[in-house]
């Protein structure tokens, strides 16, 4: 599993708790893969949008500009499950190889 | 710092990205530079919008963007010095009763008008400096008509204008003949600019053609209308160098007069269109 993929399963979780808009994801992204350039995290998050994995759509809110909030779609749900499988399958191998 | 990493994004992001696309990404980038933190591990705004790009789409719209400035400018350079095999093959030869230079106009106006009314970003507001443009190119479409008027009225009368001068004394500006010949005056300031009034009619057009995919769609008008004042200045250019007599009728510069008013009409037509 690369680290691109491990990038877009944290993106789809994060899009799977609620919507959110991009400055969001990327600021909960950036403690967790503080070495990884935002504008990385971003293209994946659009890499997304353009698979059809979120949809944008632009949030209204009370004060201030309206925002472009992103939102998991059927197709994102999908990607989500195989990417946690994966995820789970390489976990279980390196713990069985006494890695934890 | 901020205010000029968000003007080259956007800048980048409109030339790289399709309109919607680049929308999206400039409104995500504003709330994202507004964070000291993630700012400060941003990649450039190049490469940042380069790594969103989509290779198919962009080289499409690299191939439209060749295509359209090869339309405007191949006939735009082709009078300067040394351009002689393009003014050779645009203006003086003609192609199935036409020549090249006028096919590449007015493909070039159909072309940017279909593909920015497809592919084009509108801003809620016009530009100021696109009227400004038109009205400038409008007012030397109109003076290159004038004097076209004048000098086909009555060659004589405009070739003694200025006297004559001779001919050594242009030599690298007109480059050929012996010193001993001389010149019209009026002829030779008359072709000078429209040489040079029709490069720089084409390099407007050009600006015109880049900031149509930078800042609004409607600045496609100034590529037409650049493109028409062009045709207008290299067809005088093409009737005053022409080798072939035409008819000795009194009226024989009519129907030449008639053809370039139909070429700056495409133009405002066209512009019109554009702005629309």
């Amino acid at each position: 599993m690369l680290k691109k993929d491990l990038i877009e399963l944290c993106l789809l979780h994060l899009l799977a708790q609620g919507d959110q808009y991009g400055y969001e994801l990327l600021r909960q992204l950036h403690d967790t893969f503080p070495d990884t350039q935002e504008s990385a995290v971003y293209a994946l998050l659009r890499g997304l949008c353009r698979e059809g994995c979120s949809q944008q759509y632009l949030g209204e809110v009370s004060d201030g500009p309206a925002r472009k909030y992103y939102r998991l779609t059927g197709q994102g749900r999908d990607k989500l499950s195989a990417l946690l499988e994966r995820w789970r399958s390489l976990t279980g191998a390196l713990a069985r190889l006494g890695i934890s | 710092m901020k205010q000029k990493y968000m003007t080259r994004l956007t800048r980048w992001a409109r030339w790289m990205l399709p309109p919607k696309e680049a929308r999206d990404v400039i409104a995500d980038y504003r709330d994202i530079v507004d964070d000291p933190e993630l700012f400060q591990n941003l990649s450039r705004p190049r490469k940042a919008v380069r790594s969103l790009a989509q290779t198919k789409p962009y080289r499409i719209w690299l191939a439209v963007f060749v295509a359209l400035s090869a339309c405007i400018l191949i006939p735009g350079v082709s009078p300067l010095p040394g351009m002689w095999a393009f003014w050779t093959h645009c203006f003086y030869l003609r192609y199935f009763g036409i020549h090249i230079g006028s096919a590449l106009a007015f493909l070039g106006m159909a072309g940017a008008l279909v593909w920015f009314r497809w592919k084009g970003y509108k801003e809620a507001r016009l530009p100021r400096a696109i009227p400004v443009l038109l009205v400038l190119l409008l007012a030397w479409t109109g003076a290159v008509l004038l004097v076209n008027w004048l000098w086909m009225r009555d060659p004589l009368s405009f070739s003694e204008m200025w006297g004559e001068t001779p001919l050594y004394a242009l030599f690298g500006l007109v480059r050929i003949g012996p010193p001993d010949y001389t010149v019209s005056r009026s002829v030779h300031m008359l072709q000078t600019a429209l040489e040079y009034g029709g490069f720089v009619m084409a390099l407007i057009g050009e600006f015109g053609l880049v900031k149509a995919r930078l800042e609004d769609r409607r600045w496609i008008a100034v590529y037409v209308l650049g493109m028409a004042a062009m045709l207008v200045c290299m067809s005088t250019l093409a009737l005053m160098t022409s080798m072939e007599l035409p008819d000795l009728s009194a009226a024989w510069w009519v129907p030449y007069l008639q053809t370039w008013l139909v070429y700056a009409g495409i133009g405002v037509v066209g512009a019109g269109a554009a702005l629309c």
